[in-house]
């Protein structure tokens, strides 16, 4: 409940904020990214790279494996330093901590489909079947069902805990931590959580402001974006 | 499936509104960021319940009329109906757990 009946009602306005003309079509919400467009930032290729980005790219490298540098980290690569910061940040949140890598990426999976980023639809269901996932596990993290994901009961709890800091973080209450407690939830777990809602709400929203397209390494789940399209 | 249909006209209303089954309609205004937050959790409700469950969205500012008569204090609001009556309502975000597991328990009343 953000806005009260009379606040709303009687005026009627004429909203821009996150709209876009996309074809013929407005667009509103976050995804309005256009894939004939190109981004809006320098995405520098590998080979082109020097100097502090040459050496983010490097680091990478090493640890995703040759050519396995997202656009995305060419986008942040902008700013080197905290490029630099933000991929060693990933890193712990990914290697560190007591909740699985399954549970991580199922959740920036959701927040990637919730936040309607196709890029990060793509990366994030890699590799959420690279962390074990089946195709119909990644299917109903795109649909927001845990119950289907083969997660622990408190992965479960957590799950849906992430979706709804992601959609209303005030709207959470003691009772919520609760029951999360009963579930065997630690502080570390929440914190583990909503670290994960805040990594994959900052790519998505990078991406989408800067209109960041997929990898091409990637090839799984993508399109997500025309889908959504013809569905609005 | 991360989007609903908008009722953009009231003839699509009223045609939502006649049709049998359970229908949800997710009622929202353009500015309203915990509205566009929460839809993808209603069209993916809609979507799992392979047709038991018809979802809709609709603009509590294109519709003033509607929206008084359902007495919309807010947004975003959910309204359940059953047969085209009105038979539950909820406000504020929801996950799609919390949306199946309330769609359900008024389905079985």
């Amino acid at each position: 409940m953000i806005k009260l009946y009379d606040d709303f009602l009687p005026r009627k306005r004429i909203t821009v904020l996150a709209t876009a003309l996309v074809g013929n079509t407005i667009m509103t919400g976050q995804w309005s990214r256009d894939a004939s467009t190109p981004p809006f930032i320098d995405l520098v290729p590998i080979e082109q790279a020097t100097g502090a980005r040459k050496e983010l790219y490097g680091e990478m490298e090493r640890v995703r494996g040759q050519g396995r540098v997202s656009n995305l980290f060419k986008a942040y690569a902008a700013f080197p330093a905290l490029a630099k910061a933000n991929f060693q940040r990933l890193m712990v949140l990914l290697s560190q901590g007591n909740l699985s890598v399954k549970f991580k990426e199922a959740v920036m999976t959701a927040l990637a489909e919730a936040n309607k980023c196709d890029y990060c639809v793509s990366f994030h269901a890699t590799a959420l079947r690279n962390a074990g996932a089946s195709d119909e596990e990644v299917v109903a993290a795109l649909e927001f069902d845990p119950d289907r994901i083969g997660l622990s009961d408190k992965e479960k709890a957590l799950f849906n805990y992430a979706l709804k800091a992601n959609g209303d973080p005030h709207s959470i209450v003691r009772a919520d931590i609760e029951e999360l407690r009963r579930k065997g939830a630690s502080d570390c777990d929440l914190i583990e959580t909503l670290e994960t809602v805040n990594t994959g709400n900052s790519f998505n929203l990078i991406n989408g402001a800067l209109n960041v397209g997929p990898d091409d390494f990637l090839s799984y789940m993508k399109g997500r974006g025309e889908l959504w399209k013809k569905s609005a | 499936m991360a989007t609903l249909s908008d009722l953009t006209s009231a003839e699509r209303v009223d045609a939502a509104l006649a049709a049998r089954g359970l229908l949800v309609l997710d009622v929202y205004t353009q500015s309203c960021i915990i509205c566009r937050r929460m839809e993808p959790m209603v069209a993916a409700v809609a979507v799992t319940s392979a047709g038991a469950i018809r979802a809709h969205k609709l603009d509590a500012e294109r519709h003033a009329e509607f929206a008084a008569k359902y007495d919309i204090r807010g947004v975003p609001t959910l309204l359940l109906f059953r047969d085209g009556r009105l038979i539950d309502r909820r406000s504020g975000f929801s996950t799609a757990s919390a949306l199946r597991d309330w769609i359900g328990a008024k389905a079985r009343e």
